[in-house]
């Protein structure tokens, strides 16, 4: 009774056991700069170029939707000159880094935890390691360098489009001019903000590689198992996207 | 060259292998054989150490393995090599990346020098003009022959395959047999083969071991083990024999 009682807990406990140890041999290799440059550069095109058109979509989208909403407001009650930042500070601090990590986590997480399982379950995980291969440094350790690079420069790139499509909407929709749309944003957007988004990415890349990763190489149980895997993956990624972000907006604002 | 003493190896509370007393020498072709679940593949994978002993010891070339760390052990690994059931070939990559993949990773050959081991590799397995096919482009057989030439690039001391003949029909059989016995000759290496083929253990091996609930029953040539009386190994051996409950026709 008391054995089933615990099991989640005991699963929970084992499950950030893999992703601490995970995360430890990856970052020796970080230190000792034994990472394969050759793949970290193939996976910033594969996994982070290859995800720019969508993150911009939906983050484009996104600050056109919040333009809609707070300059019909704003109009209404005179405000206007309060548009353009108040929408660069929401982005910027939270909505930019949020999105881009939850697409990432779709596209990228998804990606990285189905091919690593394939591999898993026909033996090449093995394979590589009987070739005397550290899969960790091989498979794991370029993934996660490429996202930490490319998450934060996306976001940079998806935050910019959120601006630039709600000022579109303000402008198009409501004939709020440059000048007025952007008084604000250098008073409200401090150069810290701007470096603590860059913080959230940086760790919710690491997030994202580590989770995949880990449901990758401790795929079980055939094509199934790859697809179960596949969903983990995404499911554990995004929930802890934003209870990590959680934790990071309490800490650093 | 590979030798256990007492090896114990548990997956939870399930003992697989319960004290396994095992020697390969140098050259030497050694098969092991018995039932599904008995323990040979498990037996393969901790000499590789893919998976860790409970307890017991492990011999590679005098060097006690089991207690290495994975990066000493990786250089006991580069003196080995293992071939796959399904042959576990990188499906990223094509026939001569597979081969040329250890080459690249241990060695600072140049790309010439490369090209020329993967081309010799290939021919040594019966491969020619399949450079650039993916793995998938390939047959059983074939994709077999390349995972031999891939686990054959850095020389290895010994090699140790994994039902290299599950699934191949008998003219394959005869080949991926044939091939092993060719790498023994051509390169001195030791061969450890898991199988159930019972014709190609009797062809190509030095000596059998039988394997039964994680433990090695008794060795020796095919004719010694029918001789040798006990009703397990008999009924292994005529249930695979041709006609036979497994065997087939």
């Amino acid at each position: 009774m008391g054995k089933i009682a615990f099991h989640p807990i005991v699963t929970a406990v084992e499950y950030v056991g893999k992703l601490a140890g995970m995360l430890a041999t990856t970052l020796t290799y970080f230190a000792r700069l034994s990472v394969d440059f050759r793949m970290t550069i193939f996976h910033m095109s594969n996994l982070g170029v290859n995800s720019i058109p969508i993150t911009l979509l939906v983050v484009g989208f996104t600050g056109m939707i919040l333009s809609v909403q707070v300059t019909e407001q704003a109009v209404r009650f005179g405000t206007t000159q309060f548009i353009g930042g108040g929408i660069a500070f929401v982005m910027v601090r939270e909505l930019a880094p949020v999105l881009t990590a939850v697409v990432m986590a779709g596209r990228v997480g998804s990606s990285i935890a189905s091919e690593l399982g394939s591999m898993k379950v026909t033996e090449q995980i093995d394979a590589l390691r009987s070739l005397a291969v550290n899969p960790i440094q091989y498979l794991v350790a370029p993934r996660m360098l490429a996202l930490m690079i490319m998450i934060p420069a996306v976001t940079v790139i998806a935050g910019l489009t959120g601006i630039m499509a709600a000022y579109m909407v303000a402008h198009q929709v409501y004939g709020v001019n440059w000048e007025v749309f952007y008084s604000y944003i250098p008073r409200l957007v401090e150069q810290r903000d701007v470096s603590a988004a860059m913080l959230k990415s940086g760790l919710f890349a690491i997030t994202i590689a580590l989770i995949g990763c880990v449901e990758g190489m401790h795929t079980e149980g055939g094509a199934s198992g790859v697809g179960k895997a596949t969903t983990n993956a995404v499911v554990v990624s995004i929930v802890s996207i934003f209870a990590l972000n959680y934790a990071l907006t309490v800490l650093l604002f | 060259m590979i030798e256990t003493k007492d090896l114990v190896v548990k997956f939870g509370s399930k003992t697989v292998l319960d004290g396994v007393n095992f020697r390969a020498a140098a050259g030497e072709i050694v098969t092991l054989m018995g039932g599904s679940g008995c323990g040979k593949s498990t037996l393969l994978r901790a000499l590789m150490k893919l998976i860790n002993a409970t307890s017991g010891q492990i011999f590679i070339d005098g060097e006690r393995v089991d207690d290495l760390s994975e990066t000493k052990m990786n250089e006991v690994r580069k003196k080995m090599g293992m071939v796959f059931q399904e042959g576990a070939l990188f499906d990223s990559m094509n026939v001569r990346e597979n081969v040329a993949f250890p080459l690249r990773r241990h060695t600072r050959m140049k790309e010439k020098e490369i090209r020329e081991i993967v081309r010799e590799r290939l021919e040594a397995v019966g491969l020619k003009g399949v450079e650039e096919n993916r793995p998938d482009q390939l047959s059983g057989g074939m994709r077999r022959r390349v995972a031999i030439a891939r686990a054959l690039a850095l020389s290895p001391r010994a090699l140790l395959y994994d039902e290299p003949t599950a699934g191949l029909d008998p003219l394959l059989t005869a080949t991926v047999s044939d091939l092993i016995m060719r790498m023994r000759d051509r390169y001195g290496t030791t061969s450890i083969v898991v199988t159930h083929d019972i014709d190609a253990a009797s062809r190509i091996s030095d000596r059998i071991a039988m394997i039964h609930e994680g433990r090695i029953l008794t060795e020796g040539k095919l004719d010694e083990l029918e001789r040798c009386g006990h009703p397990h190994i008999g009924a292994f051996l005529n249930a695979m024999r041709p006609g036979g409950a497994i065997g087939g026709n």
